[in-house]
């Protein structure tokens, strides 16, 4: 055609692909999903099952304390992160849309595999079973009374994602904003980025201890690269919406500081399992704040890093104190 | 002149600070320290998303080659430098080449 017919904006707000969004970081994490799909019903769990019998009760309870853990907080995140597909329809960000697709399945994923890994290892699979097994964060007295201790998987992410879900429905796009910012921080860069990824390393590392569970920790590598893919999503976005607004970077440590006991105090399995070095994950906690503070483009509060390595701040987050 | 990657480690008391010409060397030497002075793992996806963009200029003095990276002549004797090759990634995530390399 010579000569070119003017747009409809209508019609072309039916269409999102840009080459810039093609290019951008979120839809390369979309293309990396999609490559590397796994189904964890290919790897073999019978291994598990033998080892399972040969190592100790105190070593039973000591690793069902984290893998049950696990197997809750992976339904949790999977039941909680349609908020953030809302706020990204709301944002008109459809790369966001597809990342979201994939990560929503990999979680679903992820409870499935220590569903199946439950069922078959340790003979366990309704909700009044596992829940025996199951340390209430609520639980948990800092001896000194400077620290309160919340449940971010099962209390702070459904009322984030509420918060989120309002403005959704009601806000304005700064409201949207805001919102995500908050949700995200939690969800991805404190709850996934920070409290997790310790838990991560003391189950391969209690594999490695026990030569055993050869399952397991190919769940885990397998269910690691997903998660970096979905905590670096949640960073990238906090980036660039405070990029945007850079009064968004005081809503990142509102909600660190909102959880400051359940990052400073040991994660329970630090002591749990038995035979671990515990200052190792401590100063593990460390790196992924700093590090998950340098994706968002935030600067770390120094005051949160002193309290992880303060050894007078002991307690242990899930345990009764003393 | 071409671009460089820079990654820094934020591990407490570490000044390990690496320089390379691709992601796949820079992911390859992160995962290596990581393992070697940290008895730990870092993530292809963190390490990316660290990534500072450079160019030759900003390479310190002294600074000495591992395979295609560069680090600090104190940090050279850490690394496996087979470890560090490009095409011996030992990542934990898949690669449409090389699939999942056993860590």
């Amino acid at each position: 055609m010579s000569v070119e017919s003017a747009v409809d904006p209508e019609i072309a707000e039916k269409f999102h692909f840009t080459q810039a969004m093609l290019d951008g970081p979120i839809f390369r994490k979309y293309e990396k999903a999609m490559r590397g799909v796994w189904n964890a019903h290919d790897i073999d769990i019978e291994p598990d099952a033998a080892d399972w019998l040969r190592i100790t009760p105190e070593q039973q309870r000591g690793l069902l304390a984290v893998t049950v853990r696990f197997l809750a907080g992976e339904q949790a995140v999977t039941n909680e992160l349609i908020p953030m597909l809302a706020a990204s329809h709301r944002l008109r960000r459809f790369d966001w849309i597809m990342y979201l697709s994939t990560f929503l399945l990999e979680e679903a994923k992820h409870a499935e595999f220590f569903m199946l890994w439950h069922r078959r290892v340790v003979g366990m699979l309704e909700p009044d079973d596992c829940a025996r097994h199951f340390l209430a964060r609520s639980k948990t007295i800092d001896p000194t009374g400077r620290f309160e201790i919340r449940d971010i998987m099962h209390e702070g992410l459904p009322r984030y994602g509420e918060a989120l879900t309002d403005a959704c429905r009601e806000g304005s796009d700064a409201d949207v904003e805001r919102a995500f910012v908050r949700f995200s921080t939690a969800y991805n860069a404190l709850a996934e980025g920070v409290l997790t990824m310790p838990s991560y390393e003391i189950v391969i590392d209690s594999c490695d201890q026990w030569q055993a569970f050869p399952a397991l920790k190919q769940g885990f590598r397998r269910i690691l690269a997903d998660e970096g893919r979905h905590i670096t999503f949640g960073t990238a976005v906090c980036r660039m919406l405070i990029e945007k607004d850079p009064s968004y970077e005081e809503l990142v440590h509102e909600v660190f500081d909102r959880y400051r006991g359940n990052v400073v105090g040991l994660v329970e399995y630090q002591k749990a399992v038995p035979g671990l070095d515990v200052a190792k994950y401590q100063a593990m906690k460390v790196r992924h704040y700093r590090s998950r503070c340098r994706e968002m483009g935030v600067t770390p509060d120094e005051t949160i890093i002193e309290q992880i390595l303060d050894p007078e701040i002991d307690f242990v987050v899930g345990v009764e104190a003393g | 002149m071409g671009t460089l990657h820079e990654w820094s480690c934020v591990e407490l008391d570490c000044d390990y600070v690496a320089f390379g010409p691709d992601e796949d060397s820079i992911v390859a030497a992160v995962m290596d320290h990581a393992r070697a002075a940290h008895s730990s793992f870092e993530l292809e996806e963190m390490i990316l998303a660290a990534l500072e963009q450079r160019t030759e200029a900003d390479v310190p003095a002294g600074f000495v080659a591992v395979a295609s990276v560069r680090v600090a002549p104190r940090w050279a004797p850490s690394h496996d430098a087979d470890a560090l090759a490009a095409n011996e990634k030992k990542s934990m995530e898949w690669s449409p080449t090389r699939g999942y390399a056993d860590l």
